[in-house]
């Protein structure tokens, strides 16, 4: 017997800041016979973040959200449970913002001149587990990730030569706090401090604080984000 | 309605034609540049071409709707647009073109824009005052193609200061047919008032020399042009809100 998710077929939620497209598109992916749109949803800064539906296989994003906030939303949306695929729409291409897409947790990126043939190929390749790039920019978009996989290695590997003390030093200021409320914090004195603070800057190869904090950033939100917790 | 629809945005174009279809009208091209959209219009010679004039990295859509306008008069043009910038807006009415939309309209919504524009009438959503008064350089004929013999007549006698039962009596009417004209042609206008129609008739020269003596001094000028207006969709992401012409008196 058919589970009720195949009898409706694809269930597709389209979000984009254009009414006009949003209904247009909705009514013609209902003509198809194993797509279900589930909700079109116009929406125009500054907006609250819609809620998608649950039960939602694609979500069909507008990749030009003012702000990035397409990006911001496709991580919220990726980072759930049974989350569903994230395809961004949007005019262009640029291979930047596609790497920031991927790295939200997006599975494909239309442009929005293509034809709505091949939007339903990529929706339904997602569906099967496909991802979906533009060929003319996936070689500069692998070269970029490439690339940030090497720079995160290479902060993790900057990161672990540091001690747990100078670490819990490092937080602290990454974390708005100067040196003295770090003292404060980790109960420490404000000499000792300022020698995990030079050890550490030592070790990173840097010479100020502001520039051991912008280093190790990019790590500190990585794993902060996977333990979904702030700091 | 034969249409031909021109926005870079293909998979925008193919869905509403399809929306459009199921409503009756036929898309006889589609093209996703300004240039494009010209040379579409000019091999299919359509009623209504759906032009948007934000083209990424080419010629903008507000020459094409131009061009369109001067080689091929019988295609009227409607653009359907984000761009909400004065100058562009203001270019556009001014270079003539049927309707103005932005992108927040639905399927059904523009569909019965096609309506109003096959009909000779002038659409535009709700937009910031200072596009209200540039529409005043909409030419007369325009925005009076869709007053009847008849209500253009009793426009005339509203700008001339007549009261109800003076046109009554002078047109040989029934009260209620009168004002059946009169409800028609505030809704056409898009005015709320005998004396905001009155205002705009005079400002935007709908009538040219009247032909019935001035009898009461003009009115105030309102802001609102001579053309038709709906309120569009106030929400975010709401269910479609009808449209309708403003018609209380």
């Amino acid at each position: 017997m058919m589970s009720q998710a195949q009898a409706m077929g694809l269930r597709v939620f389209i979000l984009d800041q254009e009414r006009t497209f949003a209904d247009a598109l909705a009514a013609r992916l209902e003509a198809e016979v194993d797509v279900a749109v589930v909700a079109a949803v116009s929406v125009k800064p500054p907006a609250l973040r819609p809620v998608v539906a649950k039960h939602t296989d694609i979500v069909l994003l507008d990749g030009d959200l003012p702000g990035g906030a397409a990006f911001t939303f496709c991580q919220d949306v990726s980072g759930r449970g049974e989350a569903p695929h994230v395809i961004m729409m949007s005019y262009s291409s640029e291979a930047e913002r596609i790497v920031a897409a991927v790295r939200g947790g997006a599975t494909a990126w239309v442009r929005k001149d293509e034809s709505l043939e091949h939007l339903l190929q990529v929706i339904r390749g997602v569906a099967r587990g496909e991802t979906w790039l533009p060929p003319a920019v996936t070689g500069q978009v692998l070269r970029l990730l490439l690339r940030e996989r090497e720079q995160q290695r290479e902060r993790e590997r900057l990161l672990a030569a540091l001690t747990p003390r100078e670490r819990e030093v490092l937080a602290c200021l990454a974390d708005g706090a100067g040196r003295r409320e770090a003292a404060v914090r980790l109960r420490l004195s404000a000499n000792t401090v300022r020698t995990h603070l030079q050890n550490l800057m030592t070790k990173l190869r840097v010479h100020s604080t502001l520039e051991a904090v912008a280093l190790i950033r990019p790590e500190l939100d990585r794993v902060s984000n996977r333990r979904g917790a702030g700091w | 309605m034969r249409l031909v629809l021109c926005d870079e945005n293909r998979i925008l174009c193919e869905a509403l034609a399809a929306g459009l279809k199921a409503r009756g009208h036929q898309v006889v091209g589609i093209a996703t540049t300004a240039p494009d959209g010209v040379r579409a219009v000019a091999a299919h010679q359509p009623d209504i071409c759906l032009l948007d004039l934000r083209f990424h990295g080419s010629p903008d859509g507000l020459a094409a709707a131009r061009t369109i306008r001067k080689r091929h008069p019988g295609t009227k043009v409607l653009v359907l647009s984000a761009v909400t910038e004065p100058a562009i807006v203001a270019g556009a009415l001014e270079g003539g073109v049927a309707g103005f939309l932005r992108k927040d309209q639905d399927v059904g919504q523009i569909a019965a824009a096609l309506d109003v524009i096959a009909e000779g009438g002038l659409v535009i959503d709700e937009m910031p005052r200072w596009a209200r008064n540039r529409t005043a350089a909409i030419p007369r004929e325009q925005s009076l193609r869709a007053l009847t013999p008849r209500e253009t007549e009793v426009l005339q006698r509203i700008v001339a200061g007549q009261d109800t039962a003076q046109m009554v009596r002078e047109m040989e009417i029934a009260t209620s047919t009168l004002q059946t004209y009169v409800k028609n042609v505030l809704a056409k206008l898009g005015a709320h008032s005998r004396l905001e129609a009155a205002a705009l008739a005079s400002r935007t020269d709908l009538l040219g020399a009247p032909d019935v003596p001035p009898a009461a001094p003009s009115a105030e000028p309102g802001p609102r042009p001579a053309a038709k207006w709906w309120s569009p969709p106030s929400g975010v992401g709401e269910p479609t809100a009808g449209w309708g012409f403003a018609t209380e008196e």
